[in-house]
């Protein structure tokens, strides 16, 4: 039985019907546009790749289109199931604040001529996500200033996500590459590097500077220091066994990558959990939330020198931990969505577990308020430090907490509710300067009303079952699996086989700690999608780096790494 | 008869059923004893589907569409009707997937995800209980997961011909028994455990070996004789685990006879040959290939005209072209037709499918002119010394107990092996080949059908096709072939074979090619 | 109770099941390397190399619940020159590789490495393009952590297995990685060739009188589990 399309919830929708996005398309680029197609409540366009700028930059600037935030730019190679001359697939997506809408622009390209325009000067995010779809697909970007990989090493063959590269092919790294950053030849200034092995670099990143003396006066980040293939893998694993893949994104709040991943299967299904599996999934994802940012700010301060705030709030997160343990045995990866709902019902004592929880992270979060919010030391290093403007935040496609601190009120649970945050009572808050003091104050307003909404979702906390009722979906109950045939035939499918979604594309995008997390999931009807692409809000954030750390000294740079909050496993994948 | 399936019409020839010309709109419609190669029994009433104008569902297998008839497929009674056949089958199914080997491609669990999704209303302990793991020989049955289709019965009545299996009991104790369990005691038992759609009938062979779900399929032609029965191979990173049937009407039907299938064994056998070896006074170690080639290049070319090259009709067309051109570029004497072959190559052993000719390609070579100069004509001017080098494209030659005669006079012998075996001792340098699982191609079969085969694993060690030894020995001769893959090797065997004139790989198609078809349009 | 220095000295803290030690009033007499020992287990300097999960992990042992002080080992030093224990936790994918190796090279002798997390050990669920299959490929390993992550405990019974290799004084020297055989690169989805490096390897080591790799003597308490080979002090 295939499954029906959805009817579209009212929160997918918006005041602005896609006809109209439509038709000013084609009146501005008169047979430029290809295709256009709704599915699940997502609107996408195929252009031709001549027109695939002046596309860009029309949705951009249209004033009732007004596409300023850019979310991600991504290849998808659908080779075997189309012909040779439209062998790849270039995906934009794009968001407008003003209007509430997500839109999904594509072009074909042909695999013997693989190249676009560069959307660089529209977007300053598209660059790293340019070379990226270079690194892993062989296009080249026309006009890209910097067309070089980014996530697989310097001495790597071939462009590895592409369908006809094996995926387990590695090739011998070299030396670590010495030079990243473009020192002018009569430059006077020396040049540092800044990890990969650095206290501050939290493990994978590094930023190579130039420096004068104290000031830096040109940086160029390097990642790919944890290209763990999540994409890769993803194309070869059934629905369910990319649950403990996106435990390991954000590992930092594991569950919310889940419940992301979840919502976006589910999305492209056509069904709902049940109104207790999500008010639990909301539960566990704001506790989630503050487990982020206490690791957030605690390594923050860490790097500035003062470590007790460090130890202080940790003991939080041990309380959150038990919660998650008691759930579902397993305290930092936890594989514990499911699609269509949870693996198993919350224990009995989780209400108490959860006030457990909360008053501990309240307690913590006073303190360390106290010893931050006013604290001199930390108020200078972190004032006026890292400014973004709300513009720039935008055309870089930076979300979460830190384009709130650039005064933008975007959030997706406010924006276009899920999981019935809706039903919750909770504030938004956002920064006036921008700079690394907003973006920490942002943090700690939001641990706040995390918590709120953790409260008012066990008040209301519904009875039920915790799984979809749909058999093509959900497991059947363990007691049946071992009584009748049916429930045991209906395992093995579901386990051997998986769910096997209809085919088509959609992107599922939840508020993760970080921003924005989509998934951008093609399926071709089979138990495996075709294609997965993680949005990861912290790309978009560490993109920004050089430029917020330009003109200032080291510490201020070590200051402004960890009030981004850029997560390895999120980054690089 | 035009009829309405669906809403979507068809014309089709009086006298078929409603399930084939569902088939040809490429609707499925769900069966259990029905087969399209074994007569219709209607039994099982899965393929039930409504018919305008009957107040009844009709089985569509047993069912032949008249003009104008309109049939619904997947109405709200059909699927109630399916979903009652489905529980009553299930009535007394034994809980048994996680042992059964038929999981992953069970008819059962199939049509339970599609168009079952019921709740149980039987305990375990109200189920009938019958005989388990009977050996049958080559055959493990297991009654109580057998859904009484009477597919076996038909098959052991109408293709073998042997009776073997038969119902006994009635009721809800009705069985599958074979008489006295006496062992299935024909060459095909392998396409009982094919044909039953549960895990009653399964492959002694195959029990508890691995996951179907594990598997990847590669079409393919089975090389145990001149029938050529289409098969797939299934293989799991580099290992091959079984052989079945692909169905093709105009050869095989979806049998292949239990010869065949124990052929996937030879692929990954301990004894695979993995570099070039040389017979020297000292030891006879591994040498690179690339040096193996030089030193036969120089040998051919040393020898002059005074070479012999036998073909082996174990190889695809691609290798015997390649071969041929080798000879053709040192004029030296061509053949293949060790122990005549081809006078065995269109006996019918066993009346179903087994071929005298163990060899699936004697027709290719002959096709391809390989049969030049006459065994007997190259063995005498082997005893003669008049041959300087001897090239083998396969071991034959060296098995037949006169070898050592024929070969004591020629100073240079070089064969192309896949397996180790005593009698290459009698060769001076082996070249390791790669197997048919190994190499992609074409062979012809003894009714002139060319049929491709794909390739699943790839080569272990150093072997490769022998195609590409002979393409490699070419390019050291300064006689290099214009082709990098197989494909290109047939393309230039189309321009100068009269038989494969104008064709190309893809065209052959994956049920094979009929020659004599193409000839007389 | 209260300790105060001397009685340290006065031998009332001394581990009396330690080897070389005699206590005995306020005079101990030891052999100098017992000493050296014990200095060196009891104050671990670990260089956290931490890359992705399981370094959460490990901030959760070092801090106050778990507890990494209680064994010396709080001290944690980001430059490999300060430090003696090379804690790698998370994958490494092939682009950290060489960074992993010269910061392996730059820490002084005697060192140790623990291997935190399935990713470290054998490249955990990360069979791909650019994952290293294990640490061990370019560095030695004295202790492996299974786990994904491991448990905070788990973590902390390895600083104790490292005291305890350094109370026996084993050190690796060499990686061990060697005999993954087969299970990187193309070959990794082939398993003839991995078997055939087994039943090789297994050969090779029968030869030399050694059971296969990987076998524990379960029910023999005088075999038990295999000492790894490495290096003795």
């Amino acid at each position: 039985m295939p499954f029906p399309d959805s009817a579209l919830s009212d929160s997918q929708r918006s005041d602005r019907p896609p006809s109209s996005i439509a038709g000013i398309m084609h009146a501005n680029l008169p047979g430029g546009v290809v295709m256009i197609r709704e599915f699940r409540g997502d609107l996408s366009i195929t252009v031709k790749r001549e027109t695939w700028a002046a596309a860009a930059v029309l949705l951009r600037d249209h004033l009732d289109c007004d596409f300023k935030l850019f979310l991600d730019l991504c290849a998808v190679d659908r080779q075997g199931r189309v012909d040779r001359s439209e062998r790849f697939e270039i995906v934009l997506h794009l968001y407008s604040v003003s209007t509430k809408r997500h839109i999904r622009v594509t072009t074909p390209l042909p695999e013997s001529d693989p190249r676009l325009d560069t959307l660089t000067k529209v977007f300053k995010g598209a660059n790293w996500f340019e070379r990226e779809a270079y690194d892993l697909f062989g296009i080249v970007f026309r006009g890209h200033p910097n067309l070089k990989r980014i996530l697989t090493h310097e001495s790597f063959v071939g462009h590895p996500m592409r369908k006809d590269y094996p995926t387990a092919r590695r090739h011998a790294p070299g030396k670590c590459a010495e030079r990243v950053l473009d020192v002018p030849q009569d430059s006077q200034g020396m040049v540092v590097n800044l990890g990969p092995s650095h206290p501050s670099m939290h493990g994978t990143f590094r930023v190579q500077l130039l420096l004068d003396g104290e000031t830096i006066v040109d940086a160029a980040p390097d990642l790919g220091y944890m290209h763990r293939n999540f994409e890769k893998m993803a194309e070869a694993r059934t629905y369910w066994q990319i649950i403990p893949y996106t435990d390991r994104l954000n590992y930092c709040s594991p569950f919310m990558n889940g419940h992301g991943w979840a919502l976006a299967v589910e999305k492209l299904l056509g069904i709902k959990a049940p109104p207790r599996a999500e008010a639990v999934r909301v539960v566990l994802s704001e506790l989630s939330r503050v487990m982020d940012h206490i690791v957030c700010i605690g390594a923050n301060v860490v790097d500035l020198g003062a470590i007790t705030p460090f130890f202080v709030t940790f003991r939080a997160r041990e309380a959150i931990y038990d919660v998650l343990e008691a759930c579902c045995g397993a305290r930092l990866t936890v594989s514990y969505v499911r699609i269509g709902g949870l693996a198993q019902d919350v224990p009995e004592d989780f209400d108490a577990l959860c006030r457990k929880a909360i008053s501990a992270a309240r307690e913590v979060i006073d303190q360390a308020d106290r010893l931050l919010t006013r604290n001199v030391i930390f108020v200078r290093r972190m004032r006026e430090v890292g400014v973004l403007s709300a513009d720039d935040a935008l055309s870089y496609g930076w979300t979460g907490p830190c384009l709130r601190g650039s005064g933008v009120a975007y959030d997706v649970r406010k924006n276009h509710p899920y999981s019935g945050y809706e039903q919750y009572d909770f504030d938004v808050p956002t920064g006036a300067v921008g700079d690394s003091f907003d973006r920490y104050l942002v943090r700690m307003e939001e641990m706040r009303q995390s918590l709120r909404i953790v409260e008012q979702a066990l008040a209301s906390l519904p009875g039920g079952p915790v799984i979809v009722d749909d058999k093509r979906v959900a497991l059947p109950p363990k007691s049946a699996v071992f009584e009748n045939i049916e429930a045991l035939m209906n395992h093995f499918k579901l386990v051997f086989e998986g769910i096997l979604p209809p085919a088509g594309e959609i992107y599922g995008y939840t508020e993760a700690a970080n921003g924005e997390l989509g998934y951008f999931v093609v399926s071709d009807g089979r138990k495996c999608p075709w294609r997965v692409k993680v949005r990861p809000p912290c790309f978009n954030l560490y993109q920004a780096y050089p430029r917020l750390i330009k003109g200032g000294m080291i510490a201020d740079a070590i200051a402004i790494i960890g009030g981004l909050n850029v997560i390895a496993g999120e980054l690089d994948r | 008869m035009k009829c309405m399936i669906d809403g979507r019409e068809i014309e089709v020839e009086p006298g078929t059923s409603i399930i084939l010309a569902a088939q040809r709109l490429g609707i499925r419609i769900p069966h259990f004893c029905w087969h399209p190669d074994l007569s219709v029994d209607g039994n099982c009433r899965m393929c039930v589907v409504e018919i305008e104008g009957s107040s009844k569902p009709q089985t569509a297998c047993s069912t032949m569409v008249t003009d104008g008839m309109v049939v619904h497929t997947d109405s709200p009674q059909v699927r109630k009707a399916r979903r009652a056949t489905l529980e009553l089958l299930l009535v007394n199914h034994p809980i048994d997937c996680p042992v059964c080997d038929q999981a992953g491609e069970c008819y059962l669990q199939d049509q339970y995800m599609e168009h079952g999704l019921h709740d149980a209303r039987i305990s375990l302990d109200e189920k009938v209980r019958k005989r388990k793991v009977v050996d049958l020989g080559p055959i493990v049955l297991d009654a109580e997961r057998c859904v009484l289709c009477s597919r076996c019965i038909r098959f052991e009545r109408e293709v073998t011909g042997t009776n073997q299996l038969g119902f006994v009991g009635r009721g809800d104790h009705t069985e599958i028994a074979a008489f006295d369990n006496r062992p299935i005691s024909h060459n095909y038992a392998g396409n009982l455990a094919d044909v039953c759609p549960v895990g009653a009938l399964l492959s002694r062979d195959f029990r508890f070996r691995m996951r179907v779900w594990f598997l990847e399929s590669t079409p393919s032609v089975c090389p145990g004789c001149s029938t050529g029965c289409n098969i797939f191979i299934d293989h799991r990173d580099g290992e091959i685990h079984r052989l079945r049937p692909r169905r093709n009407v105009s050869v095989n039907r979806s049998w292949m006879c239990d010869l065949g299938r124990a052929l996937y064994k030879g692929a990954g056998a301990p004894s695979r040959l993995l570099g070039a070896r040389l017979r020297s006074e000292d030891d006879r170690g591994m040498i690179p290939v690339g040096e193996a080639l030089d030193l036969l290049s120089s040998r051919l070319r040393d020898a002059g005209e005074d070479v012999a090259f036998l073909a082996s009709p174990q190889a695809t067309n691609e290798d015997l072209f390649a071969f041929q051109s080798l000879c053709d570029a040192v004029s030296g004497m061509l053949d293949f037709r060790v122990d005549d072959p081809q006078d065995r190559m269109a006996v019918l052993e066993d009346g179903v499918l087994l071929r005298a000719d163990r060899n699936p390609n004697t027709r290719g070579c002959l096709e391809l002119g390989l049969g030049r100069t006459g065994v007997d004509a190259i063995m005498s001017a082997c005893r003669a010394g008049r041959v300087k080098a001897l090239l083998l494209q396969g071991p034959e030659l060296l098995r037949t107990p006169a070898a050592g005669i024929f070969l004591e006079k020629v100073p240079f012998v070089a064969v192309m092996a896949e397996n180790d075996e005593p009698a290459l001792a009698r060769a001076h340098l082996v070249l390791p080949a790669a197997a048919w699982t190994e190499n992609e191609g074409t062979f012809v079969n003894f009714a002139r059908r060319v049929q491709r085969i794909e390739r699943a694993i790839e080569p272990p060690g150093e072997s490769r096709p022998r195609w590409r030894l002979a393409s490699d020995l070419l390019a050291r001769l300064s006689r290099p072939l214009d082709a990098t893959t197989a494909w290109d090797v047939f393309r230039l065997a189309s321009r100068s074979t009269a038989a494969f004139s104008g064709l190309e790989h893809v065209s052959i198609g994956e049920s094979g090619l009929d020659l004599d078809a193409i000839k007389e349009s | 109770m209260t300790m105060r220095l001397l009685d340290v000295f006065r031998g009332k803290f001394v581990d009396p099941t330690y080897p070389g030690v005699h206590a005995g009033g306020d005079v101990i007499t030891t052999r100098l390397d017992a000493v050296v020992k014990w200095g060196r287990k009891s104050s671990l300097w670990p260089m956290p190399f931490g890359t992705a999960c399981c370094a959460i992990e490990f901030m959760a042992m070092s801090a106050s619940h778990y507890d990494v002080a209680r064994f010396g080992a709080e001290v944690l030093r980001f430059s490999p020159r300060q430090a003696d224990l090379l804690f790698v936790a998370g994958t490494i994918p092939d682009k950290l590789a060489p960074v992993l190796k010269t910061i392996y090279d730059q820490m002084p002798e005697p060192k140790w490495v623990v291997a935190m997390g399935v990713c470290a050990c054998t490249g955990g669920f990360y069979r791909s393009y650019h994952v290293m299959q294990g640490i061990d490929e370019i560095v030695p390993v004295d202790v492996y952590v299974p786990g994904c992550p491991p448990a905070p405990e788990a973590l902390l019974a390895a600083v104790m297995k490292i005291q305890e290799r350094i109370k026996e004084g084993v050190r690796q020297s060499e990686p061990q990685g060697a005999h993954r055989l087969g299970a990187s690169g193309d070959a990794v989805f082939d398993r003839r060739a991995r078997r055939a490096a087994w039943a090789a390897d297994d050969d090779a080591r029968a030869k030399q009188g050694l059971a296969p790799r990987g076998v524990i003597a379960f029910g023999n308490p005088a075999s038990g589990v295999q000492a790894p080979d490495g290096d003795r002090d």
